[in-house]
């Protein structure tokens, strides 16, 4: 029998966020409207609930803080391995790749013993509960300092560069070598 | 009529009270744009509209800042009234009173009123009344003009017939002389019954019967073909006129038309220009953080981390298993080193053998005891097992390796691949950043593109504003129109030719043939009834050429008149002579230039234009005068924005010193500062007012504009 690839234990599971998120999720995507009304559910910022939730998870991530998950949890519909094939959404483009970056990142930063699941003293399902963990503490993260935004300027994802600037800001300055070489000199 | 003095009160900019004085002779009103000469002018044609109602309380002419200031649930009154000389002293006022309630403004209580003023004592009559006594609608017509494209009054269709039937003495014709198919003045309507009763006369005398009823059908045929000629004639002169009207109207439009076309063209390639550069904006950053991996920016560290720790832990495996290997060699080497001879192979002694050793407990092979637990009998034991080992299956044989799973290796397989996109992701913070300069770029020329229309479409409505005649689908149809226009024209035309070619035909036989029964009428009982008709007839020729010579009178004092003027007007510049004449084909009076020679001035610049037009205006109000006893003010908003400076001031001193009151609104004599060129007043000898915006204002709010009038000279 071939052994079953980590990554693909890990894209059938489906993370958990807090439930009080919900209010977030419906407000910026299509969360929770079926598909025959998309045509209706114009004016949201993204498509799928997921979306946010990727959001949310690289907010957590570039801040690389994680938060536990308190009281009533819940899913989306889709799990991992279908995140970002958008067949049904027009003017949007596929994003399947950005699965694997974010389980590159999970590896980064979960301190699992890969060894240890080589040797299989671990096993791939308890790996893989390790990672979405990371994952849901990140995105824990992420959709608290959202709703922190939201609460300080609740037009601040209004703006076209909203989402975007929030990113950038946690971002540490890129190094610009030359003037580096300028004070040296 | 003179203008004493105007009041204006919350009209529009004209905050509160403000009463200008007026004098005779010409009054100058300076102004920048927006100062609020236009609104005094329109303030004057409300006062003047005897007929209008529907506008009469509109909230839009109650000034913003008094609307501001205003208390809730106060009222207040928006008021233009006007003291004149016409017969004793006047009043003409019109108002209405407006609140303010809960934010809103209602009007109401529209007064128009006017007063006879005798000494102290005051008789009041409706306003209206009053003003079409003293400045009858006729002449308000020639009064107050807005802009130098409508001085020109004369091309409206009927405007100089109008003219000459209310101020020439031809009206006095009406009773006896008309002139038209339809109506009868009483010259024409004696002749006719006279005919009639000289024809029942002729028919009842029996001893030219014959004869008579052969010249009387004859008589009938052609009277009712000239009819018929007539009819079709004047339809196709009223085809003519329309066509030629409308040509008019595109000649003296055509370069709006070509402006029209550019402008289109313009805003055409603009909006397309527009909609291009738009296409390149897309703001949709949020969506691009997920669709273009645009969230990856900062992923540069954390799949460094990634790799590092997949590589680690690789590492760390291959160090494993390296060492497990050698532990292994180590074992069967020291195994082997130990026993420094070749071992049997298994199957020495046979199974068989070696089970009954064991069973004996004794080795049968070097002839010692081998006890059960000793060396020996273990030794024997194991060679045993080895040897029932060799016998079984190989797989049976493979050792458990140290590392069951091979997850490292899936992992450094993403990593590879992943690794290929990775520079894409160090650079997507400097492209993100190209990007949004790169729409900031677009969006900036966006909005000079639209600052561009915005120019365009305020040209368009200027232009459009300047040609109310024509409808813009007119203007843009007339290339096509002009063809179908000229040829309905030429049409028509030709058919008058011929028309106006049978109708001499048909007039001269009847001629002969009236002659001829005229003749049998001399010897016929009926005679006397003739000579009653032919004197009818001849009363009512007189009156016909006395009517046609009377207005030719009047149309040449009006020309010689308006030649006076222009030659006024135009000091040391070339003038032509205006012709005021009429069209043989349309049957309309109309103006044009003319040089000595008697070439027409096809396009003349337009403050020529302009001088002319005002020249016959000059003209008309003089005659008028004359005739009726009474004057009246000409009232000009911006009429000379096409003048050179030096021929605006000519212009306005010789209008200073004609005997007439006019009021111009004007910005000349303002530098481009707006403010006033002292050197070129001090040189007018006229009363001068200065028109202009309170300081301070806000530029944005309509409310803080008060306009505010200085008399300055």
């Amino acid at each position: 029998m071939v052994a079953e690839k980590l990554y693909d234990v890990w894209a059938r599971r489906n993370p958990k966020w807090e439930i009080h998120f919900e209010e977030i999720i419906h407000q910026f995507t299509d969360y929770g409207i079926g598909s025959s009304e998309l045509t209706t559910a114009r004016g949201k910022t993204l498509g799928a609930g997921y979306e946010i939730y990727i959001y949310a998870f690289f907010v957590g991530l570039y801040a690389d803080k994680k938060r536990e998950l308190n009281g009533e949890t819940k899913t989306f519909g889709q799990p991992i391995q279908y995140w970002g094939n958008l067949e049904n959404r027009k003017l949007r483009k596929a994003y399947p790749r950005l699965r694997e970056y974010i389980f590159t990142a999970l590896l980064a930063k979960t301190d699992l013993d890969l060894i240890a699941l080589e040797k299989g003293t671990i096993t791939d399902n308890q790996a893989v509960d390790m990672l979405k963990d990371t994952m849901e503490q990140y995105a824990n993260y992420g959709f608290h300092t959202i709703e922190e935004k939201m609460k300080d300027n609740p037009n601040y994802f209004y703006k076209n560069t909203g989402f975007l600037d929030m990113i950038l800001d946690l971002l540490v300055p890129q190094s610009n070598s030359s003037d580096v070489e300028i004070e040296q000199l | 009529m003179i203008i004493k003095e105007i009041t204006l009160e919350n009209f529009r900019s004209y905050y509160g009270k403000n009463t200008i004085k007026f004098n005779d002779g010409l009054m100058l009103f300076i102004g920048d744009n927006g100062d609020g000469k236009t609104t005094f002018f329109e303030a004057l044609e409300w006062l003047f509209d005897t007929t209008s109602t529907k506008h009469n309380t509109d909230y839009r002419l109650i000034s913003e800042k008094k609307i501001l200031e205003l208390p809730e649930y106060s009222s207040d009154t928006v008021k233009v009234s006007m003291t004149f000389e016409h017969d004793g002293e006047k009043i003409v006022e019109k108002s209405f009173s407006f609140q303010k309630e809960n934010n809103q403004i209602r009007t109401n209580n529209f007064l128009f009123r006017g007063w006879y003023v005798e000494g102290v004592e005051r008789t009041q009559i409706q306003g209206g009344m009053l003003l079409d006594r003293c400045f009858e609608a006729a002449i308000r017509k020639y009064c107050l003009f807005k802009g130098e494209k409508n001085l020109n009054v004369f091309n409206n269709s009927d405007a100089l017939k109008y003219l000459i039937d209310t101020f020439s003495n031809i009206r006095q014709f009406d009773p006896y002389f008309i002139g038209d198919n339809e109506n009868l003045g009483f010259t024409e309507f004696a002749e006719k019954e006279s005919n009639k009763v000289c024809e029942k006369a002729m028919k009842a005398d029996k001893s030219n019967e014959t004869q008579e009823k052969i010249l009387s059908s004859q008589l009938t045929k052609l009277r009712n073909d000239l009819q018929d000629v007539r009819t079709r004639l004047r339809n196709n002169r009223t085809n003519a006129t329309n066509y030629s009207t409308k040509l008019d109207d595109l000649e003296s439009s055509k370069e709006a038309c070509e402006q029209l076309k550019q402008i289109n063209e313009r805003l055409k390639s603009l909006n397309e220009k527009k909609t291009r550069t738009e296409s390149f904006v897309n703001e949709d950053y949020t969506i691009k953080l997920l669709d273009e991996m645009w969230i990856l920016c900062g992923f540069s560290n954390i799949f460094a981390e990634f790799q590092n720790k997949i590589s680690g832990a690789s590492k760390e495996k291959r160090k494993l298993e390296n060492e497990a290997i050698k532990e292994k060699g180590k074992q069967e080497a020291i195994k082997e080193l130990a026993k420094g001879i070749i071992p049997l192979p298994p199957y020495i002694p046979d199974a068989k053998t070696m089970e009954e050793m064991l069973t004996d407990e004794f080795c049968k092979v070097c002839g010692r005891e081998a006890k059960k637990d000793s060396e020996a009998y273990n030794f024997m034991y194991n060679k045993l097992q080895d040897l029932i080992k060799s016998q079984q299956p190989q797989e049976d044989a493979e050792e458990t390796p140290v590392f069951p799973n091979n997850f490292i290796d899936e992992l450094n397989k993403k990593s590879n691949t992943l690794e290929s996109n990775i520079l894409e992701i160090n650079n997507l913070r400097i492209k993100i950043k190209d990007y949004i300069e790169y729409v900031e770029a677009r969006k900036a020329e966006v909005k000079k593109i639209q600052s561009n229309i915005d120019v365009e479409e305020d040209n368009k409505r200027k232009l459009l504003a300047q040609n109310d005649n024509l409808t813009e689908e007119e203007l843009k149809n007339s290339y096509e129109n002009i063809t179908n226009w000229y040829k309905s024209k030429n049409d028509a035309e030709k058919q008058i030719l011929i028309l106006e070619k049978d109708e001499k035909d048909i007039e001269n036989k009847l001629a002969e043939v009236q002659k001829d029964y005229d003749e049998l009428g001399k010897t016929s009982t009926a005679n006397t009834y003739r000579k009653i008709h032919t004197a009818f007839e001849k009363i009512q020729n007189a009156f016909k050429y006395a009517k046609e010579k009377n207005t030719k009178e009047f149309l040449a004092l009006l020309e010689a008149k308006a030649n006076e003027y222009l030659n006024k007007l135009n000091i040391d510049d070339f003038t032509g002579i205006i012709r005021i004449y009429e069209d043989k084909i349309e049957r309309k009076l109309k103006i044009k230039l003319e040089d000595k020679n008697g070439t027409f001035v096809a396009n003349p610049n337009q403050a020529l234009e302009t001088t002319m037009y005002m020249s016959v205006l000059f003209a008309v109000s003089e005659l008028t005068t004359i005739r009726r006893d009474y004057d009246y003010p000409l009232i000009f908003d911006a009429p000379t924005s096409s003048f050179a400076p030096q021929k605006e001031s000519d212009f306005f001193n010789v209008i200073s010193d004609i005997k007439k009151q006019c009021i111009i609104f004007t910005k000349s004599f303002l530098n481009d500062e707006g403010k006033l060129l002292n050197d070129k007043i001090d040189k007018l000898h006229c009363t001068i007012n200065r028109m202009e915006k309170q300081h301070p204002f806000d530029k944005n709010d309509l409310s803080t504009i008060q306009t505010k009038i200085t008399l300055i000279k």
